[in-house]
């Protein structure tokens, strides 16, 4: 870097002359409270349509939290990586009170509510023993494989319109003679957002086949098999509950009731009957996400604008 | 006397030259071209004189003939020329009159290379002899043009290719498609449309499809994409007054956030669609676009989008809510004027005085605010000088967030290099004024001007201006003398490229 | 055998290589699953390609009219089998005798084990470079026909890309980056560049071996007794699991990473897995039969259509790339037909009969069209000869 000769730098420092007050955004208002980013919600309640979201929702509210704002105008492009939920939280105390704040990826939340309310045990993670910590993860895996893929089977598929709309002419073109590229994409640490392709096991080959020498789009998958296993999914999720308080018998609410909350809770708003029908045939889950999204909601405030 | 044989018997007349067969040569030719143009000159001289005594004879047009014309269609030619026909030629005066006008009319569709005219007598068996047939001959230009370029270097690739057909459907019509597209770099497309709308060729209407991504990281960390497609209609030459009438429908997507992006700009993030109609009224008489040294240019650009009027039907049974609405349609309701001026005189013979002006308003039409795509951006080289691109307004952590109302004032003052008048290179000194800012809006669209207007943000410098046709660059020495506490300035020398500079 | 070939079980699968019935631990664990049930009465049918599959995805069950896709659809269907009537079956239930908490907990497991163990085999098989190159590519190069095996193979690795991109196990490509640029000089950007692929590599490894770990040390955790869970014969989720061991430790891997981890510290699961393996794979096992699939080469080239479309129900991709099918060829119909009738116009076909005796017609016949006065003549020329 060329650095400027000292007289230079002191005869630029004279200008400008006079310094006027700076401009201020106009709509910007000062970071009060923590704020969560989701993806817009029913106006009834401030509670998010789209799982991702309403995962961290719960899990805030759950791990005790209340009083936290949510933004919903906020285009999932806006966020950290692209993905929404994002958490907005002010300054710290010592720090300027103009100070933006800090936005978090949701990946970075639970470190932040471990600094504000009494952390869980790191061994246990609040579950009963660690045959139920294990128990978990395996139905973390259920619920963000299985059920998921059936969420996103039952989406409808976006219009001609919005395809065309969202194709980004920002792509480069995909000849690629530089060994770089690949390097790039791999260091930009964002992972995708799940799809039927990751979450279908084995992955699904593409609609045009495999063998065909067009080039592979879509995905071809067969819906009763989606709707057979999120069939058994759901009647083990229901069995599993049983009459207890928290999942997998806790005493307290732990990650796991958050991510079944989300799903859950989704599951009944959702559009296609076949899906929902499913989970209310169930009174245990009915019943305990209603218990449950009561303590949710009243953890957020809508941002008033 | 008695000469010998073989003697040189010449008497050079007229100066001819008696030695050397080069000199002899060229004495003849000139001799040969000294008589072509005397008899040129009579010919015309009595041609003129023949036309002139014969302007009232009685003469009349029985048929016009275009030949050549293959690709246009005859219904076409046929509105072009019908029309000067429908005043009937009586004298040989008029019908010359006439054939000029056909003649231009021809060369301005721009489809012909080239137009001959004849005038020929009829060859009707019930022509009279003073009847006449006016012949164009002509050549139409190559109908299709196409080019491809590849780049290849620095571990980057690009491509590009552009289309055009001529004369499309036989009308004049003109089509225009470029494609452009890279590794690094993005892609791009625009096709465009263009035919004339009525028979004397001056209002033309234009479809353009479009397609681009606007990389703005350094000013607002984040990528634009439009995708749009646009009908403007267009009549006048800008030396005399132009008008543009446009509809535009347009996607805007604001993406690719940098990680460290604002909080303003993670909000601006997301898509939008606009529908607008606007008008653009544009004159420029000024002696070189480029680097002006006299006459005045002037741009008045108003555009209203979206714009939901809601007009409460008249009737006891429904609701007061129940009312029609009138609009554009989109996402986003504003209406935006800006206008543009520049004035240039020459002071002595290598001075030039040039005052330039610009200024926009943007009112939007909702209850929210306007969106970031819309707004207004002001600074740089080729705006307020001696400020970074976009660097003026409202800033939030170093991101301009454009704003509702702006000016800008230039002047600037052009001289001759000293002894090297013919250079396109000249030198200038100027001062640069501007200020941009957000309206405040209340709910019941009642805006209030921000009181930053009155405390404008000024620079001065000197710099060197360069007309590399058909842009201009300039390398500027710069300084601002009065600035906001937010503005991005520029201190020293400043590189601008570009069409319009203040 | 009483049953017809209607009622035959058909089960479609990945092909095998390195000693196990299929390359893929979905398919494997089918397998197994019917050899635990069902031996003998069931065949194989040995798919290249998940094209040649009716329903288009492996593995696929065919039994009396159905056809069930997927491993979970695939073991609810056969071990309802013994409920219904005149099937002849009967425990093909593996299950039988759980309550239904356990059974809820296994469904759970099952969802956990094909998606986190089934990560760590497609990584091995397909992520890791070398594994790729030396391994999985010859095993399924080797399954197709001459024309498919160039491009086939890559594709089916990019099936799995997204997936394992997912989970953070999709790895860098390890040669290519030398030697495919002779002009190439070194500048500091590439170097930094290449040194940070090594360091991410690097880095990668480790992080593949810390899910691993987490993951074996899960099931090794709740691995008690002979079987999982707790129970005295092998359940569901043994055959799953075992599935996915049998892939992890058998085939010989080149980089063998995970491969070494699992044999070096999880003994107890390759014990079982190996017991599972003599109980239905292994030589006292019955053997299963093989249905020889009929070889179609050309045929595949084009976008395949699922060859039943009547049995399963299609979901709105596939529809939609259907219509996306059908329009293609209608529009490559219809410019055919609008380039025909375009061109045809300046065509005119014209049967010209040539009679010597009637010259007159001729006569006619070149008055009316002078613009064929020169095929006429020819024609004349001819027929004078």
């Amino acid at each position: 870097m060329l650095t400027l000769p000292p007289s230079i730098a002191a005869f630029f420092a004279l200008f400008p002359l006079r310094t006027n007050p700076p401009i201020y955004p106009p709509s910007k208002k000062p970071i009060t409270a923590p704020t969560l980013w989701i993806i817009p919600t029913n106006p009834s309640h401030s509670l998010s349509n789209d799982v991702e979201c309403l995962k961290w929702q719960a899990y805030l509210a759950l791990r005790g939290l209340t009083n936290i704002h949510i933004r919903t105008d906020v285009h999932p492009e806006g966020a950290i990586d692209g993905r929404l939920p994002n958490l907005h939280v002010p300054p710290s105390a010592e720090k300027k009170s103009d100070d933006d704040g800090q936005l978090l990826a949701a990946h970075l939340i639970p470190a932040w509510v471990d600094t504000q309310t009494t952390t869980v045990d790191p061994d246990l993670e609040g579950y009963i023993d660690a045959a139920a910590r294990d128990e978990s993860r395996a139905w973390v895996a259920l619920l963000e494989g299985t059920v998921h893929a059936a969420l996103l089977f039952s989406q409808p598929s976006p219009s001609y319109l919005e395809r065309f709309l969202s194709i980004s002419i920002s792509s480069p073109l995909s000849f690629s003679w530089s060994s770089d590229a690949p390097t790039s994409n791999a260091a930009s640490n964002t992972t995708p957002s799940p799809s039927l392709q990751t979450l279908i096991t084995p992955p699904p080959p593409p609609a045009t086949g495999v063998t065909s020498l067009f080039p592979a789009s879509g995905v071809r998958i067969s819906p009763t098999a989606i709707l057979t296993q999120y069939r058994d999914a759901i009647a083990a999720l229901s069995e599993r509950l049983g009459t207890d308080q928290w999942f997998l018998g806790s005493s307290g609410p732990t990650a796991l009731d958050a991510l079944a909350f989300a799903y859950i809770h989704t599951l009944i708003e959702s559009q296609s009957d076949t899906l929902r029908v499913e989970v209310c045939r169930r009174v245990n889950l009915v019943g305990w996400e209603k218990r449950v999204r009561e303590t949710v909601d009243s953890a957020f405030r809508r941002e008033a604008r | 006397m008695l000469n010998p044989p073989l003697q040189n018997t010449a008497s050079p007349q007229d100066q001819e030259p008696h030695d050397g067969l080069q000199k002899l040569l060229h004495w003849q030719h000139q001799r040969r071209e000294r008589k072509l143009r005397g008899e040129y000159e009579s010919a015309l001289l009595r041609l003129s004189e023949l036309v002139n005594h014969n302007i009232d004879a009685p003469f009349s047009i029985t048929s016009v003939r275009v030949e050549g014309a293959s690709n246009t269609r005859q219904s076409f030619l046929a509105s072009l020329i019908n029309p000067i026909l429908n005043k009937p030629a009586t004298t040989l005066g008029q019908v010359i009159h006439t054939t000029r006008s056909i003649s231009d009319v021809l060369n301005r569709t721009d489809i012909f290379k080239s137009v001959e005219v004849r005038l020929e007598r009829s060859t009707h068996d019930l022509a009279h002899h003073s009847d006449l047939d006016l012949v164009f001959k002509t050549r139409e230009h190559g109908r299709y043009f196409l080019n491809t370029s590849t780049e290849l270097g620095n571990n980057e690739g690009s491509a590009s290719a552009t289309a055009r057909v001529r004369n499309v459907f036989g009308g004049a019509e003109v089509f225009e498609a470029n494609i452009a597209a890279g590794t690094k770099t993005k892609k791009s497309f625009r096709a465009t449309l263009s035919l004339p709308l009525t028979s004397t060729l001056d209002t033309r209407g234009e479809f353009i499809a479009y397609g681009l991504e606007r990389d703005q990281t350094s000013y607002a960390s984040c990528f634009e994409d439009l995708k749009g497609a646009k009908a403007v209609i267009r009549k006048g030459s800008s030396y005399t007054g132009l008008h543009e009438f446009a509809y535009e429908a347009a996607h805007r997507y604001i993406g690719s956030l940098a990680p460290t992006a604002s909080l303003s700009m993670r909000a601006a993030a997301g898509s939008s669609i606009k529908s607008a109609l606007s008008h653009t009224y544009t004159l420029d008489n000024r002696d070189d676009r480029i680097l002006a040294s006299r006459g005045l240019y002037f741009r008045f650009f108003q555009e209203l989008a979206g714009g939901r009027l809601e007009i409460p039907v008249s009737s006891t049974s429904v609701s007061p809510s129940t009312g029609l609405s009138v609009g554009l349609g989109g996402d986003v309701g504003f209406y935006k004027a800006e206008v543009e001026s520049q004035i240039s005189r020459p002071i002595t013979n290598s001075v030039s005085l040039s005052c330039s002006m610009r200024s926009g308003i943007l009112l939007g039409l909702q209850d929210k605010s306007t969106l970031f795509s819309d707004r207004f951006q002001i600074g740089g080289p080729t705006s307020v000088r001696a400020f970074k691109v976009f660097g003026m307004g409202p800033r939030d952590s170093g991101d301009s967030l454009g704003g509702d109302i702006y000016y800008s004032f230039g002047l600037s003052c052009v001289t001759n290099i000293p002894r090297k008048p013919h250079w396109p290179v000249k030198s200038h000194i100027w001062l640069n004024a501007g200020q941009l800012d957000s309206l405040s809006q209340d709910n019941r669209l009642r805006w209030s001007l921000p009181p930053s207007l009155m405390r404008p943000s000024v620079s001065m410098g000197v710099g060197l201006i360069y007309r590399f046709d058909p842009i201009r660059l300039e390398v500027n020495f710069g300084v601002p003398l009065i600035a906001n506490k937010s503005d991005a300035m520029r201190r020293g020398v400043q590189i601008g490229m570009g069409l319009e500079f203040l | 055998m009483t049953q017809t070939q209607a009622d035959q079980v058909l089960l479609y699968i990945r092909p095998g290589s390195w000693d196990l019935p299929s390359i893929d631990p979905s398919c494997l664990a089918a397998v197994i699953y019917l050899q635990l049930t069902i031996p003998g009465n069931f065949s194989i049918f040995e798919c290249s390609s998940p094209d040649l599959s009716p329903t288009g995805q492996l593995p696929t069950l065919i039994h009396d009219h159905h056809s069930v896709a997927l491993l979970l659809p695939i073991i609810k269907y056969i071990s309802g089998l013994d409920k219904r009537r005149n099937t002849g079956f009967a425990n093909t239930d593996l299950d039988h005798g759980m309550c239904m908490v356990e059974r809820s907990k296994q469904t759970a497991w099952f969802a956990h084990a094909e998606t986190h163990l089934g990560n760590l085999v497609y990584y091995m098989q397909y992520s890791l470079h070398s594994n790729w190159v030396g391994m999985t590519y010859p095993a399924i190069a080797l399954m197709l026909n001459v024309t498919q095996r160039y491009y086939i193979p890559h594709k089916i690795r990019d099936m799995y890309k997204p997936r394992l991109d997912a989970a953070g196990l999709w790895s860098l490509p390890e040669v290519e980056t030398e030697s495919k640029k002779p002009f190439r000089d070194i500048t500091p950007v590439n170097e930094k560049a290449a040194n940070t692929n090594v360091f991410l590599r690097a880095f990668e490894k480790e992080k593949a071996i810390d899910k691993a770990k987490l993951i074996f040390d899960m099931y090794s955790r709740i691995l008690n007794n002979p079987y999982f869970l707790g129970r005295d014969s092998p359940s569901t989720l043994d055959v799953v699991v075992s599935a996915h061991i049998l892939l992890l430790s058998r085939p010989p891997y080149p980089n063998p990473i995970i491969q070494q981890l699992l044999l070096d510290h999880y003994a107890p699961l390759i014990t079982h897995a190996q017991q599972i393996f003599t109980q239905t794979l292994g030589i006292s096992a019955p053997t299963i039969h093989k249905v020889t699939p009929p070889r179609v080469p050309w045929r595949n080239l084009l976008p395949s259509l699922p060859v039943s479309s009547k049995n399963h129900t299609r979901s709105a991709d596939e529809k939609r790339y259907d219509r996306i099918r059908w329009s293609f060829f209608g529009l490559v119909a219809g410019c055919m037909a609008t380039y025909l009738a375009i061109v045809g116009r300046n065509v005119e076909i014209k049967i010209v009969t040539i009679d010597n005796s009637k010259g007159q017609s001729e006569e006619e016949m070149e008055e009316e069209d002078a613009g064929d006065e020169a095929g006429v003549r020819a024609e004349e020329g001819e027929t004078t000869q």
